[in-house]
């Protein structure tokens, strides 16, 4: 299944105001997004990455410039762009099934089909057997699977995650990587636009990785990552770029490999 | 926790839209005498009469003896909860021997023990005072003891690494972490209070806001009846702002904290 | 039970039975029995002639048919109420103000209120009883409905939720737990105000009249015996509505 979606953000500048002070929050942003890509946006804390989400998702609406979704503005939130948060969101009141479909309730689709859909969504994540409990007596983990379940049940054009794997402990979160990308390509290739603090996610999962600084927010570099899927993470090419990345933020990795000739 | 309804200046105004259009409908169905049911007060009417009680001294006196009542029974009552809160609070042993007689009683509505203390006090003043400390002295001990007992132990324990003393600890620790509990059960107490103390006139009275209320009725006049709803709201009001008032101010480290 | 929930509960014990030993001796040697303090045998007596008349049964349905109406008509008209002021600022504001005058007056001033206006009828004790169930009904729906958290709300837009699904699928549900602690208070007040009803309004039945024609007559012995039925009833449907509560709470963290 095709999935459209073309996301260009066209020179965007939001400024935030206080006591009619305007400070910037983000400056000049150009980004264009193919279907079925992976990107990743990677910044310091105050850089407006979260911001720069938001006004996708449509959850905040004021800025200058343009955010196209194939041509069209985007004017508020919608079922054609899916979105994870960082804390899950499931309702707690409701079961597993329940929750995942919540993006298909009212649709004219009769209750049959409805289930089916769950319940492949709930295998595509690995929560098949899970369909009747309830959020408070998930893992973390599971919890967000849940989450990522509920986003793409409505085949969206774009998924949009917000540190998705930020609440998880360090184990959880490497495991939930492989996760992630394994859904990824199970579910098609929807074009995925992910927040994240952490290089390593970044480089494992995405085709390119934004990289905004902070004060104003502005894009300082996009490093394209063309390594083979599934990546490892012990690779050198993986470690150079992991390498290139941390640099701009003035960090280094620690030094595995070099080379002296 | 404090539940009320916002009041800002917009509120205000909005807010006195349906009271007033009621009281203008009201002037206008007796101007035109659409009814001639007795029962029926215009504003007016109630208007004066609120101001020849006032002046023959009759609502003052009454208010007055209601209030000194309420202030009387309350203090009674909610300084014996705070004391019986607090030691439950504090001493494990002390709510094991108290607790169920503590809480079995207090499964019997308030209302239920004005036959019993009638019968064993009288009807006079001293039944008065001591149904409305009954009535305060639950929700007070409640009150504090769930605040004893809420305060965080990373605070108690503050207090036993500077070795304090029980009465240190008290004074210095537990008393002033369990205060804004306190509060809220002394607002609690103070409206109980008052429907405590138009319960007893209502039944065993000759004088006071509940008694003048009882008699209007006897006698047909809804005009005094509505004039001392009007004066036990308004008492009522005023009081609760004084008890605001006395929270606010000893509560004042709590905005900065929060 | 382990050994220190033992002592805990021997010591909770030990107050009533010091209680019960003194009111026993205390009326051991009157040649003149006082008639506020009856012996424990003649409550224990009259208790057992009372239940064998039916008398305490049919009391008590009378004050529990009361109850009931009261109570539904007090929770539904809470109910609408406080959803619509939760709901709308406008409407809040509308009836707010109004709202907490009326409630600075304490229930049982309204009580000659209504005896002029709807006589000492049952009606007039049913809508007593309904209007000391609707404050807190009123006031626990109105802070629900406030407390949706930002976090679901921006989940239910996300989905493109219209106002009514909103309401029915976020709104309500996040409210539930106030909404079931206003239930449960406002049966409380309810069960109280019956008793206030059957004292304050002429009487016509009723375990609240049973224990006033008691005092009237002086017989502390029933007096006792209705307070401690009162106090029973009071706590078993206090415990029905936690238990209730519990049950529809279960997703709770």
């Amino acid at each position: 299944m095709e999935h459209t979606g073309t996301l260009e953000i066209n020179n965007l500048n939001k400024r935030f105001k206080v006591n009619g002070d305007a400070t910037p929050v983000l400056e000049n942003i150009n980004l264009t997004v193919k279907p079925g890509e992976f990107i990743s946006i990677i910044g310091p804390s105050g850089c407006g990455k979260t911001t720069l989400l938001r006004l996708i998702i449509g959850l905040e609406n004021s800025y200058e410039g343009e955010i196209l979704l194939d041509g069209k503005r985007i004017t508020g939130p919608g079922l054609n762009r899916g979105v994870v948060f960082q804390d899950h969101r499931l309702l707690p009141w409701l079961s597993v099934e329940r929750n995942v479909g919540l993006g298909l309730e009212g649709k004219r689709n009769g209750n049959g089909n409805r289930k089916q859909i769950v319940q492949e969504h709930l295998e595509l994540v690995g929560l098949q057997g899970f369909e009747k409990v309830h959020p408070n007596q998930l893992s973390g983990g599971m919890a967000q699977r849940a989450a990522i379940a509920r986003a793409l049940v409505n085949q969206p054009e774009i998924l949009l995650l917000d540190e998705p794997l930020g609440a998880l402990d360090a184990l959880t979160r490497m495991y939930m990587q492989q996760e992630l990308e394994k859904i990824w390509q199970r579910g098609k290739h929807v074009t995925m636009i992910m927040i994240t603090h952490d290089v390593e996610e970044a480089v494992y999962l995405s085709d390119k990785v934004v990289i905004m600084s902070s004060r104003p927010g502005t894009i300082k570099k996009i490093i394209p990552v063309e390594l083979a899927r599934p990546r490892v993470r012990a690779d050198y090419d993986f470690m150079k770029l992991k390498e290139e990345i941390l640099e701009e933020f003035h960090l280094h990795a620690e030094k595995v490999f070099s080379y002296a000739i | 926790m404090k539940k009320q309804f916002a009041t800002s200046a917009s509120t205000l105004f909005l807010g006195f839209i349906i009271p007033t259009l009621i009281i203008i409908s009201m002037e206008i169905v007796a101007r035109f005498g659409l009814t001639t049911n007795q029962l029926f007060v215009p504003p007016k009417l109630i208007f004066e009469t609120f101001s020849d009680l006032l002046k023959s001294g009759d609502l003052p006196r009454n208010l007055a003896i209601s209030t000194l009542r309420v202030t009387t029974g309350f203090i009674i009552g909610a300084f014996a909860g705070l004391v019986f809160g607090a030691a439950m609070g504090i001493s494990r042993t002390f709510e094991d021997y108290a607790g169920p007689l503590f809480h079995g009683l207090r499964q019997i509505p308030v209302l239920a023990w004005i036959p019993l203390l009638m019968l064993w006090i009288g009807i006079g003043e001293d039944f008065k005072i001591w149904f409305i400390a009954v009535t305060v002295f639950y929700p007070m001990a409640l009150n504090t003891s769930e605040g004893v007992k809420g305060i965080p132990m990373s605070i108690l324990e503050v207090g036993h690494v500077f070795e304090f003393n029980r009465l240190k600890q008290f004074w210095t620790i537990i008393l002033p972490a369990a205060l804004p509990s306190i509060f809220t059960g002394l607002r609690l107490s103070l409206s109980i209070a008052w429907m405590a103390v138009v319960g007893a006139e209502l039944v065993a009275a000759s004088e006071g806001i509940g008694y003048m209320m009882y008699t209007g009725r006897q006698q047909f006049q809804l005009d005094t009846v509505m004039v001392c709803i009007i004066a036990i709201a308004l008492a009522g009001y005023g009081m609760s702002l004084v008890m605001e008032w006395i929270e606010a101010f000893c509560l004042r480290w709590r905005r900065t904290v929060e | 039970m382990d050994l220190q929930k033992l002592v805990q509960k021997t010591r909770g014990l030990v107050i009533p039975l010091v209680i019960l030993i003194v009111w026993w001796l205390a009326t051991r040697n009157d040649a003149h029995p006082s008639p506020i303090l009856p012996t424990p045998e003649k409550v224990y007596a009259s208790l057992l002639s009372l239940l064998n008349e039916g008398k305490i049964a049919a009391n008590l349905q009378q004050s529990l048919a009361k109850v009931v109406k009261g109570f539904l008509v007090g929770i539904v008209a809470g109910f609408i109420l406080g959803t619509l002021m939760g709901l709308s600022r406008t409407v809040e504001k509308l009836f707010g103000p109004l709202f907490n005058a009326v409630r600075q007056v304490p229930i049982l001033g309204w009580i000659p209120l209504l005896i002029l206006w709807f006589g000492q009828t049952e009606l007039a004790k049913v809508i007593f009883i309904a209007l000391g169930a609707l404050y807190p009904m009123t006031l626990n729906t109105f802070d629900g409905c406030r407390q949706l958290k930002r976090e679901y709300l921006e989940v239910a837009q996300v989905f493109e939720y219209g106002r009514l699904r909103l309401l029915w699928r976020f709104t309500l549900p996040s409210a539930l737990p106030a909404i079931l602690a206003g239930i449960r208070v406002s049966m409380s007040e309810a069960w109280l105000l019956v008793i206030g009803a059957e004292i304050f309004f002429k009487a016509r039945g009723g375990i609240g009249d049973m224990m006033w024609e008691a005092k009237e007559r002086v017989r502390m012995d029933v007096v006792f015996i209705t307070i401690l039925i009162i106090g029973l009833i009071g706590y078993l449907l206090n415990h029905a509505m936690t238990l209730l509560e519990s049950r529809l709470l279960r997703w709770r963290v």
